[in-house]
Protein backbone atom coordinates (compact mmCIF):
# COMPACT_ATOMS: atom_id res chain seq x y z
CA UNK A 1 0.00 0.00 0.00
CA UNK A 2 1.47 3.36 -0.99
CA UNK A 3 0.81 6.88 0.08
CA UNK A 4 0.47 8.17 -3.46
CA UNK A 5 -3.23 7.32 -3.71
CA UNK A 6 -5.72 9.93 -4.81
CA UNK A 7 -7.38 12.16 -2.21
CA UNK A 8 -10.88 10.90 -1.52
CA UNK A 9 -11.69 13.51 1.10
CA UNK A 10 -10.37 17.06 1.27
CA UNK A 11 -11.05 19.60 3.98
CA UNK A 12 -10.11 23.18 3.09
CA UNK A 13 -9.97 25.95 5.70
CA UNK A 14 -12.69 24.27 7.70
CA UNK A 15 -13.77 26.18 10.79
CA UNK A 16 -16.33 25.22 13.39
CA UNK A 17 -17.67 27.53 16.06
CA UNK A 18 -20.31 26.14 18.38
CA UNK A 19 -23.40 28.08 19.42
CA UNK A 20 -21.83 28.84 22.78
CA UNK A 21 -18.94 30.62 21.03
CA UNK A 22 -16.32 27.86 21.44
CA UNK A 23 -14.08 27.64 18.40
CA UNK A 24 -13.45 23.93 17.92
CA UNK A 25 -11.72 24.11 14.54
CA UNK A 26 -10.01 26.92 12.68
CA UNK A 27 -8.60 26.83 9.14
CA UNK A 28 -8.30 23.09 9.31
CA UNK A 29 -6.84 21.45 6.19
CA UNK A 30 -6.70 17.73 5.58
CA UNK A 31 -6.39 15.42 2.60
CA UNK A 32 -7.26 11.78 3.00
CA UNK A 33 -5.91 9.48 0.33
CA UNK A 34 -7.58 6.33 -0.84
CA UNK A 35 -6.77 3.30 1.28
CA UNK A 36 -4.62 5.02 3.87
CA UNK A 37 -4.68 4.78 7.64
CA UNK A 38 -4.52 8.26 9.16
CA UNK A 39 -4.68 9.24 12.82
CA UNK A 40 -5.78 12.58 14.15
CA UNK A 41 -3.77 13.06 17.31
CA UNK A 42 -4.26 15.77 19.90
CA UNK A 43 -5.26 16.49 23.46
CA UNK A 44 -8.92 16.37 24.37
CA UNK A 45 -10.77 19.45 23.24
CA UNK A 46 -8.62 19.95 20.14
CA UNK A 47 -11.55 19.45 17.78
CA UNK A 48 -10.44 16.11 16.39
CA UNK A 49 -13.81 14.51 17.07
CA UNK A 50 -15.51 17.56 15.59
CA UNK A 51 -13.47 17.16 12.42
CA UNK A 52 -14.56 13.53 12.23
CA UNK A 53 -18.21 14.40 12.71
CA UNK A 54 -17.99 17.04 9.98
CA UNK A 55 -16.53 14.50 7.56
CA UNK A 56 -19.33 12.09 8.50
CA UNK A 57 -21.96 14.77 7.90
CA UNK A 58 -23.13 14.60 11.52
CA UNK A 59 -22.09 18.20 11.98
CA UNK A 60 -21.71 21.06 9.52
CA UNK A 61 -18.66 23.27 9.09
CA UNK A 62 -19.10 26.95 9.98
CA UNK A 63 -16.52 27.94 7.38
CA UNK A 64 -14.60 26.25 4.60
CA UNK A 65 -15.39 23.31 2.39
CA UNK A 66 -15.46 19.56 2.70
CA UNK A 67 -14.83 17.89 -0.61
CA UNK A 68 -15.64 14.29 -1.20
CA UNK A 69 -15.65 13.60 -4.93
CA UNK A 70 -16.63 9.96 -4.51
CA UNK A 71 -19.23 10.72 -1.88
CA UNK A 72 -19.31 7.08 -0.87
CA UNK A 73 -20.45 5.20 2.15
CA UNK A 74 -19.17 5.86 5.65
CA UNK A 75 -18.77 3.64 8.66
CA UNK A 76 -18.54 5.32 12.05
CA UNK A 77 -17.29 3.88 15.32
CA UNK A 78 -18.09 5.96 18.39
CA UNK A 79 -16.15 6.29 21.60
CA UNK A 80 -18.68 4.00 23.26
CA UNK A 81 -19.90 0.81 21.58
CA UNK A 82 -23.32 2.49 21.06
CA UNK A 83 -25.21 -0.77 20.63
CA UNK A 84 -28.95 -1.25 20.96
CA UNK A 85 -29.28 -3.29 24.18
CA UNK A 86 -32.63 -4.74 23.11
CA UNK A 87 -31.26 -6.28 19.94
CA UNK A 88 -29.00 -9.31 19.46
CA UNK A 89 -25.46 -8.91 18.14
CA UNK A 90 -26.57 -9.85 14.61
CA UNK A 91 -29.50 -7.43 14.71
CA UNK A 92 -27.15 -4.67 15.83
CA UNK A 93 -24.69 -5.37 13.05
CA UNK A 94 -27.48 -5.60 10.47
CA UNK A 95 -29.01 -2.28 11.45
CA UNK A 96 -27.39 -0.10 8.74
CA UNK A 97 -28.61 -2.50 6.04
CA UNK A 98 -32.07 -2.71 7.57
CA UNK A 99 -32.33 1.07 7.56
CA UNK A 100 -31.39 1.00 3.86
CA UNK A 101 -34.20 -1.54 3.27
CA UNK A 102 -31.80 -4.30 2.22
CA UNK A 103 -33.19 -7.81 1.85
CA UNK A 104 -33.44 -9.98 4.95
CA UNK A 105 -31.25 -12.75 3.61
CA UNK A 106 -28.49 -10.66 2.04
CA UNK A 107 -28.22 -8.43 5.09
CA UNK A 108 -28.04 -11.45 7.36
CA UNK A 109 -25.17 -12.83 5.29
CA UNK A 110 -23.38 -9.50 5.32
CA UNK A 111 -23.76 -9.28 9.09
CA UNK A 112 -22.35 -12.77 9.49
CA UNK A 113 -19.36 -11.88 7.27
CA UNK A 114 -18.71 -8.72 9.28
CA UNK A 115 -18.85 -10.69 12.52
CA UNK A 116 -16.34 -13.19 11.14
CA UNK A 117 -13.97 -10.31 10.37
CA UNK A 118 -14.00 -9.17 13.99
CA UNK A 119 -13.84 -12.71 15.35
CA UNK A 120 -17.30 -12.82 16.90
CA UNK A 121 -19.03 -15.33 14.63
CA UNK A 122 -20.13 -17.54 17.52
CA UNK A 123 -21.68 -14.65 19.43
CA UNK A 124 -24.25 -13.77 16.78
CA UNK A 125 -27.32 -14.43 18.91
CA UNK A 126 -26.03 -13.03 22.17
CA UNK A 127 -27.27 -9.75 23.63
CA UNK A 128 -24.82 -6.87 24.13
CA UNK A 129 -24.97 -6.93 27.92
CA UNK A 130 -23.53 -10.42 27.94
CA UNK A 131 -20.37 -9.21 26.18
CA UNK A 132 -17.19 -7.67 27.58
CA UNK A 133 -16.22 -4.09 26.73
CA UNK A 134 -13.75 -5.23 24.08
CA UNK A 135 -16.29 -7.55 22.45
CA UNK A 136 -18.91 -4.80 22.38
CA UNK A 137 -16.43 -2.61 20.56
CA UNK A 138 -15.83 -5.40 18.04
CA UNK A 139 -19.57 -5.57 17.40
CA UNK A 140 -19.53 -1.82 16.88
CA UNK A 141 -16.70 -2.21 14.33
CA UNK A 142 -18.56 -5.03 12.58
CA UNK A 143 -21.59 -2.78 12.27
CA UNK A 144 -19.45 -0.03 10.77
CA UNK A 145 -18.02 -2.52 8.25
CA UNK A 146 -21.30 -4.17 7.25
CA UNK A 147 -22.18 -1.65 4.53
CA UNK A 148 -18.68 -2.09 3.02
CA UNK A 149 -17.91 1.61 3.45
CA UNK A 150 -15.13 3.35 1.53
CA UNK A 151 -14.27 5.35 4.62
CA UNK A 152 -14.13 4.13 8.18
CA UNK A 153 -14.21 6.87 10.82
CA UNK A 154 -13.20 5.94 14.34
CA UNK A 155 -13.59 8.33 17.26
CA UNK A 156 -11.26 7.18 20.08
CA UNK A 157 -12.87 3.74 19.93
CA UNK A 158 -10.47 2.02 22.32
CA UNK A 159 -9.96 4.81 24.86
CA UNK A 160 -12.12 3.16 27.51
CA UNK A 161 -10.56 -0.30 27.21
CA UNK A 162 -7.79 -1.82 29.28
CA UNK A 163 -4.34 -2.00 27.72
CA UNK A 164 -4.34 -5.71 26.97
CA UNK A 165 -7.68 -5.52 25.19
CA UNK A 166 -6.62 -2.36 23.39
CA UNK A 167 -3.45 -3.97 22.01
CA UNK A 168 -5.47 -6.94 20.82
CA UNK A 169 -8.02 -4.72 19.12
CA UNK A 170 -5.23 -2.63 17.56
CA UNK A 171 -3.82 -5.78 15.98
CA UNK A 172 -7.20 -6.99 14.79
CA UNK A 173 -8.08 -3.58 13.37
CA UNK A 174 -4.86 -3.56 11.34
CA UNK A 175 -5.65 -7.05 10.07
CA UNK A 176 -9.12 -6.00 8.98
CA UNK A 177 -7.71 -2.87 7.34
CA UNK A 178 -5.22 -4.91 5.33
CA UNK A 179 -7.82 -7.50 4.33
CA UNK A 180 -10.51 -5.04 3.30
CA UNK A 181 -8.42 -2.12 1.97
CA UNK A 182 -10.62 0.53 3.52
CA UNK A 183 -9.56 4.08 4.23
CA UNK A 184 -9.45 4.68 7.98
CA UNK A 185 -9.43 7.97 9.90
CA UNK A 186 -8.66 7.21 13.50
CA UNK A 187 -9.00 9.79 16.25
CA UNK A 188 -6.91 9.21 19.37
CA UNK A 189 -5.10 11.02 22.13
CA UNK A 190 -2.58 8.22 22.52
CA UNK A 191 0.82 8.77 20.89
CA UNK A 192 1.60 5.05 21.15
CA UNK A 193 -1.63 3.93 19.57
CA UNK A 194 -1.35 6.40 16.70
CA UNK A 195 2.23 5.37 15.89
CA UNK A 196 1.41 1.68 16.05
CA UNK A 197 -1.57 1.93 13.72
CA UNK A 198 -1.04 4.73 11.24
CA UNK A 199 0.78 5.46 8.05
CA UNK A 200 0.37 9.14 8.76
CA UNK A 201 -0.31 11.09 11.94
CA UNK A 202 -1.91 14.52 11.87
CA UNK A 203 -0.90 16.33 15.06
CA UNK A 204 -3.41 18.99 16.09
CA UNK A 205 -3.22 22.08 18.28
CA UNK A 206 -5.89 22.61 20.93
CA UNK A 207 -8.54 25.36 20.96
CA UNK A 208 -9.04 26.03 18.16
CA UNK A 209 -8.03 22.81 16.43
CA UNK A 210 -5.56 23.30 13.62
CA UNK A 211 -3.06 21.02 11.92
CA UNK A 212 0.25 21.53 13.68
CA UNK A 213 2.23 19.04 11.65
CA UNK A 214 1.95 15.75 9.80
CA UNK A 215 4.29 12.87 10.48
CA UNK A 216 4.67 9.82 8.25
CA UNK A 217 5.28 6.47 9.91
CA UNK A 218 6.99 4.54 7.11
CA UNK A 219 7.30 1.25 9.03
CA UNK A 220 6.01 -1.61 6.89
CA UNK A 221 2.86 -3.66 7.57
CA UNK A 222 1.97 -6.14 8.92
CA UNK A 223 2.95 -4.62 12.24
CA UNK A 224 2.91 -6.83 15.28
CA UNK A 225 4.24 -7.14 18.81
CA UNK A 226 7.80 -7.11 17.46
CA UNK A 227 7.18 -3.66 16.01
CA UNK A 228 5.63 -2.52 19.28
CA UNK A 229 8.84 -3.33 21.15
CA UNK A 230 11.28 -2.21 18.43
CA UNK A 231 13.69 0.69 18.62
CA UNK A 232 12.10 2.11 15.46
CA UNK A 233 8.73 2.26 17.22
CA UNK A 234 10.24 3.96 20.25
CA UNK A 235 11.94 6.47 17.94
CA UNK A 236 8.70 7.33 16.11
CA UNK A 237 6.91 7.65 19.44
CA UNK A 238 9.51 10.12 20.69
CA UNK A 239 9.25 12.14 17.47
CA UNK A 240 5.45 12.25 17.64
CA UNK A 241 5.40 13.00 21.38
CA UNK A 242 7.75 15.94 20.83
CA UNK A 243 5.55 17.28 18.07
CA UNK A 244 2.50 16.92 20.28
CA UNK A 245 4.29 18.74 23.10
CA UNK A 246 5.13 21.62 20.77
CA UNK A 247 1.57 21.68 19.44
CA UNK A 248 0.17 21.97 22.94
CA UNK A 249 2.67 24.65 23.98
CA UNK A 250 1.89 26.65 20.85
CA UNK A 251 -1.84 26.18 21.11
CA UNK A 252 -2.04 27.17 24.76
CA UNK A 253 -0.65 30.67 24.18
CA UNK B 1 -33.59 -21.70 55.00
CA UNK B 2 -32.50 -19.88 51.91
CA UNK B 3 -33.34 -16.27 51.18
CA UNK B 4 -36.04 -16.91 48.59
CA UNK B 5 -38.04 -19.22 50.90
CA UNK B 6 -37.65 -16.71 53.69
CA UNK B 7 -38.99 -13.91 51.53
CA UNK B 8 -42.06 -16.00 50.82
CA UNK B 9 -42.50 -17.34 54.35
CA UNK B 10 -42.18 -14.06 56.24
CA UNK B 11 -45.18 -12.24 54.71
CA UNK B 12 -47.30 -15.39 55.03
CA UNK B 13 -46.32 -15.66 58.67
CA UNK B 14 -47.17 -12.00 59.16
CA UNK B 15 -50.61 -12.55 57.59
CA UNK B 16 -51.32 -15.54 59.84
CA UNK B 17 -50.35 -13.47 62.87
CA UNK B 18 -52.62 -10.55 61.93
CA UNK B 19 -55.58 -12.86 61.25
CA UNK B 20 -54.98 -14.61 64.56
CA UNK B 21 -54.88 -11.36 66.56
CA UNK B 22 -57.95 -10.13 64.69
CA UNK B 23 -59.85 -13.32 65.45
CA UNK B 24 -58.79 -13.33 69.12
CA UNK B 25 -59.74 -9.67 69.58
CA UNK B 26 -63.21 -10.23 68.14
CA UNK B 27 -63.74 -13.27 70.42
CA UNK B 28 -62.18 -11.94 73.63
CA UNK B 29 -63.83 -8.51 73.51
CA UNK B 30 -67.04 -9.97 72.07
CA UNK B 31 -67.12 -7.33 69.32
CA UNK B 32 -70.46 -7.48 67.49
CA UNK B 33 -70.26 -8.28 63.74
CA UNK B 34 -71.74 -4.91 62.71
CA UNK B 35 -68.72 -3.22 64.32
CA UNK B 36 -65.97 -5.64 63.34
CA UNK B 37 -66.70 -9.08 61.89
CA UNK B 38 -64.16 -11.81 62.61
CA UNK B 39 -62.08 -13.30 59.79
CA UNK B 40 -64.15 -16.50 59.76
CA UNK B 41 -67.35 -14.50 59.26
CA UNK B 42 -65.78 -12.50 56.42
CA UNK B 43 -64.74 -15.75 54.78
CA UNK B 44 -68.22 -17.22 55.32
CA UNK B 45 -69.79 -14.10 53.75
CA UNK B 46 -67.39 -14.34 50.85
CA UNK B 47 -68.67 -17.86 50.22
CA UNK B 48 -72.37 -17.25 50.89
CA UNK B 49 -72.42 -14.07 48.76
CA UNK B 50 -70.10 -15.53 46.17
CA UNK B 51 -72.51 -15.17 43.23
CA UNK B 52 -73.31 -11.53 43.95
CA UNK B 53 -69.75 -10.52 44.72
CA UNK B 54 -68.37 -12.36 41.72
CA UNK B 55 -70.74 -10.51 39.35
CA UNK B 56 -69.72 -7.22 40.98
CA UNK B 57 -66.06 -8.09 40.70
CA UNK B 58 -66.51 -8.76 36.98
CA UNK B 59 -68.22 -5.39 36.51
CA UNK B 60 -65.40 -3.53 38.27
CA UNK B 61 -62.68 -5.50 36.52
CA UNK B 62 -64.25 -4.91 33.11
CA UNK B 63 -64.31 -1.17 33.70
CA UNK B 64 -60.78 -1.29 35.05
CA UNK B 65 -59.48 -3.12 32.00
CA UNK B 66 -61.32 -0.86 29.60
CA UNK B 67 -60.01 2.21 31.39
CA UNK B 68 -56.51 0.73 31.45
CA UNK B 69 -56.57 -0.19 27.77
CA UNK B 70 -57.77 3.28 26.77
CA UNK B 71 -55.19 4.87 29.07
CA UNK B 72 -52.42 2.72 27.62
CA UNK B 73 -53.41 3.46 24.02
CA UNK B 74 -54.10 7.12 24.64
CA UNK B 75 -51.02 7.68 26.79
CA UNK B 76 -48.63 5.99 24.35
CA UNK B 77 -50.22 7.62 21.30
CA UNK B 78 -50.10 11.06 22.86
CA UNK B 79 -46.50 10.54 24.02
CA UNK B 80 -45.54 9.64 20.45
CA UNK B 81 -47.37 12.70 19.15
CA UNK B 82 -45.59 14.88 21.73
CA UNK B 83 -42.28 13.43 20.67
CA UNK B 84 -42.86 13.89 16.95
CA UNK B 85 -44.46 17.33 17.03
CA UNK B 86 -43.20 19.70 19.69
CA UNK B 87 -46.11 22.08 19.05
CA UNK B 88 -48.61 19.47 20.20
CA UNK B 89 -46.56 18.93 23.36
CA UNK B 90 -46.45 22.66 24.12
CA UNK B 91 -50.16 22.97 23.49
CA UNK B 92 -51.46 19.96 25.38
CA UNK B 93 -48.99 19.09 28.11
CA UNK B 94 -50.22 21.72 30.64
CA UNK B 95 -53.74 20.33 30.34
CA UNK B 96 -52.55 16.78 30.84
CA UNK B 97 -50.92 17.97 34.06
CA UNK B 98 -54.08 19.79 35.18
CA UNK B 99 -56.09 16.63 34.52
CA UNK B 100 -53.63 14.73 36.67
CA UNK B 101 -53.35 17.09 39.65
CA UNK B 102 -57.08 17.73 40.01
CA UNK B 103 -58.30 15.15 42.56
CA UNK B 104 -60.46 12.62 40.77
CA UNK B 105 -62.83 12.36 43.75
CA UNK B 106 -63.81 15.96 43.09
CA UNK B 107 -64.25 15.46 39.35
CA UNK B 108 -66.30 12.25 39.54
CA UNK B 109 -69.59 13.83 40.72
CA UNK B 110 -69.46 16.28 37.81
CA UNK B 111 -68.82 13.53 35.30
CA UNK B 112 -71.78 11.62 36.73
CA UNK B 113 -74.02 14.56 35.95
CA UNK B 114 -73.01 14.88 32.32
CA UNK B 115 -72.37 11.29 31.35
CA UNK B 116 -74.35 8.08 31.72
CA UNK B 117 -72.98 6.26 34.75
CA UNK B 118 -71.04 3.40 33.10
CA UNK B 119 -69.33 5.89 30.80
CA UNK B 120 -68.56 8.26 33.69
CA UNK B 121 -66.92 5.44 35.62
CA UNK B 122 -64.88 4.50 32.58
CA UNK B 123 -63.78 8.09 32.03
CA UNK B 124 -62.70 8.30 35.67
CA UNK B 125 -60.61 5.15 35.35
CA UNK B 126 -59.07 6.57 32.18
CA UNK B 127 -58.26 10.00 33.58
CA UNK B 128 -56.39 8.59 36.56
CA UNK B 129 -54.52 5.91 34.64
CA UNK B 130 -53.54 7.82 31.56
CA UNK B 131 -51.06 10.34 32.94
CA UNK B 132 -48.39 7.93 34.25
CA UNK B 133 -48.37 6.21 30.84
CA UNK B 134 -48.01 9.55 29.09
CA UNK B 135 -45.36 10.95 31.44
CA UNK B 136 -43.21 7.81 31.56
CA UNK B 137 -43.41 7.11 27.83
CA UNK B 138 -42.57 10.73 27.03
CA UNK B 139 -39.54 10.54 29.29
CA UNK B 140 -38.47 7.25 27.71
CA UNK B 141 -38.79 8.60 24.17
CA UNK B 142 -36.68 11.61 25.09
CA UNK B 143 -33.87 9.78 26.83
CA UNK B 144 -32.47 7.86 23.87
CA UNK B 145 -28.67 7.54 23.65
CA UNK B 146 -27.46 10.52 21.59
CA UNK B 147 -24.84 8.48 19.80
CA UNK B 148 -27.49 6.00 18.66
CA UNK B 149 -29.48 8.91 17.27
CA UNK B 150 -26.35 10.11 15.47
CA UNK B 151 -25.86 6.59 14.12
CA UNK B 152 -29.40 6.49 12.71
CA UNK B 153 -28.81 9.93 11.22
CA UNK B 154 -25.58 8.73 9.64
CA UNK B 155 -27.44 5.91 7.88
CA UNK B 156 -30.12 8.36 6.75
CA UNK B 157 -32.91 6.70 8.71
CA UNK B 158 -36.35 8.20 8.18
CA UNK B 159 -38.27 9.69 11.05
CA UNK B 160 -40.46 6.62 11.32
CA UNK B 161 -37.49 4.29 11.24
CA UNK B 162 -36.00 6.24 14.14
CA UNK B 163 -39.29 6.03 16.01
CA UNK B 164 -39.93 2.36 15.35
CA UNK B 165 -36.42 0.94 15.52
CA UNK B 166 -34.87 3.21 18.11
CA UNK B 167 -37.12 5.40 20.21
CA UNK B 168 -39.94 2.95 20.97
CA UNK B 169 -37.70 0.05 21.98
CA UNK B 170 -35.51 2.42 24.02
CA UNK B 171 -38.60 3.78 25.77
CA UNK B 172 -40.03 0.32 26.50
CA UNK B 173 -38.76 0.05 30.11
CA UNK B 174 -40.23 3.42 31.09
CA UNK B 175 -43.41 2.68 29.14
CA UNK B 176 -43.87 -0.55 31.08
CA UNK B 177 -43.28 1.27 34.35
CA UNK B 178 -46.04 3.68 33.36
CA UNK B 179 -48.36 0.79 32.52
CA UNK B 180 -47.66 -0.90 35.84
CA UNK B 181 -48.65 2.24 37.71
CA UNK B 182 -51.66 2.74 35.43
CA UNK B 183 -53.01 -0.75 36.15
CA UNK B 184 -53.42 -0.02 39.85
CA UNK B 185 -54.65 3.50 39.22
CA UNK B 186 -57.39 2.51 36.78
CA UNK B 187 -58.82 0.26 39.49
CA UNK B 188 -58.73 3.21 41.88
CA UNK B 189 -60.40 5.45 39.29
CA UNK B 190 -63.19 2.93 38.72
CA UNK B 191 -63.75 2.53 42.47
CA UNK B 192 -63.78 6.28 43.08
CA UNK B 193 -66.42 6.83 40.42
CA UNK B 194 -68.58 3.98 41.70
CA UNK B 195 -68.38 5.33 45.23
CA UNK B 196 -69.21 8.83 44.00
CA UNK B 197 -72.21 7.44 42.15
CA UNK B 198 -73.11 5.79 45.47
CA UNK B 199 -76.63 4.66 46.13
CA UNK B 200 -77.90 6.86 43.30
CA UNK B 201 -75.96 4.76 40.85
CA UNK B 202 -77.42 1.93 38.89
CA UNK B 203 -74.06 0.17 38.79
CA UNK B 204 -73.28 -3.06 40.49
CA UNK B 205 -69.51 -2.98 40.80
CA UNK B 206 -67.63 -3.96 43.94
CA UNK B 207 -67.27 -0.38 45.17
CA UNK B 208 -71.01 0.07 44.74
CA UNK B 209 -71.48 -3.08 46.83
CA UNK B 210 -69.29 -1.58 49.56
CA UNK B 211 -71.28 1.67 49.60
CA UNK B 212 -74.58 -0.21 49.56
CA UNK B 213 -73.52 -2.64 52.30
CA UNK B 214 -72.39 0.32 54.37
CA UNK B 215 -75.85 1.86 54.21
CA UNK B 216 -77.36 -1.47 55.22
CA UNK B 217 -74.80 -1.98 58.01
CA UNK B 218 -73.85 -5.26 56.34
CA UNK B 219 -70.24 -4.91 57.57
CA UNK B 220 -69.13 -8.51 56.82
CA UNK B 221 -70.04 -8.01 53.16
CA UNK B 222 -68.13 -4.71 53.13
CA UNK B 223 -65.04 -6.57 54.30
CA UNK B 224 -65.58 -9.37 51.78
CA UNK B 225 -65.92 -6.89 48.92
CA UNK B 226 -62.87 -4.96 50.14
CA UNK B 227 -60.86 -8.15 50.28
CA UNK B 228 -61.82 -8.94 46.68
CA UNK B 229 -60.87 -5.44 45.52
CA UNK B 230 -57.55 -5.75 47.25
CA UNK B 231 -56.90 -9.13 45.64
CA UNK B 232 -57.87 -7.72 42.25
CA UNK B 233 -55.35 -4.91 42.70
CA UNK B 234 -52.61 -7.36 43.67
CA UNK B 235 -53.44 -9.59 40.70
CA UNK B 236 -53.27 -6.62 38.30
CA UNK B 237 -49.92 -5.56 39.75
CA UNK B 238 -48.42 -9.02 39.40
CA UNK B 239 -49.81 -9.54 35.91
CA UNK B 240 -48.26 -6.29 34.69
CA UNK B 241 -44.99 -6.98 36.49
CA UNK B 242 -44.83 -10.36 34.78
CA UNK B 243 -45.52 -8.75 31.41
CA UNK B 244 -42.77 -6.22 32.05
CA UNK B 245 -40.34 -8.93 33.05
CA UNK B 246 -41.13 -11.00 29.96
CA UNK B 247 -40.64 -8.03 27.65
CA UNK B 248 -37.34 -6.94 29.19
CA UNK B 249 -35.78 -10.15 30.40
CA UNK B 250 -33.31 -10.48 27.54
CA UNK B 251 -31.75 -7.07 27.77
CA UNK B 252 -32.73 -4.70 30.54
CA UNK B 253 -30.86 -4.50 33.82
CA UNK B 254 -34.11 -4.30 35.78
CA UNK B 255 -35.11 -7.79 34.66
CA UNK B 256 -31.76 -9.42 35.34
CA UNK B 257 -31.09 -11.64 38.31
CA UNK B 258 -27.78 -10.71 39.84
CA UNK B 259 -25.26 -13.44 40.33
CA UNK B 260 -24.01 -13.78 43.87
Amino acid sequence: MTLSGQAIVSLRNVGKTFDNGTAALDRFNLDIRDGEFVSLLGPSGCGKSTALRIIAGLSTASQGTVNWPGGGKIGFVFQEPTLMPWASVTANVRLPLKLAHAGEESSHEAATRALVHVGLAEFANVYPRELSGGMKMRVSIARALVTEPELLLMDEPFAALDEITRFKLNNDLLKVWQELHRTVIFVTHSVFESVYLSQRIVVMTPRPGRVFTEIEIPAPYPRDERFRTSADYAGYCRQVAEALGQAMAGGAS
Amino acid sequence: MNERALRLALPVLMLALVVLVWDLAVRVFAIPPFVLPGPSLVLATLISDAGLLWRSLLVTLTITFEGFALAALGGIALAIAFNQWRLIEHTLYPYAVILQVTPIVAVAPLLLIYLPQPLAVLVCAWIVAFFPVLANTTLGLQSVDHNLIALFELYKASRWQVLWNLKLPAALPQMLTGLRIAGGLSLIGAVVAEIAAGSAGAGSGLAYRIAESGYRLNIPRMFAALLLLSLAGVAIFFALSALSHLALRRWHESAMTREH
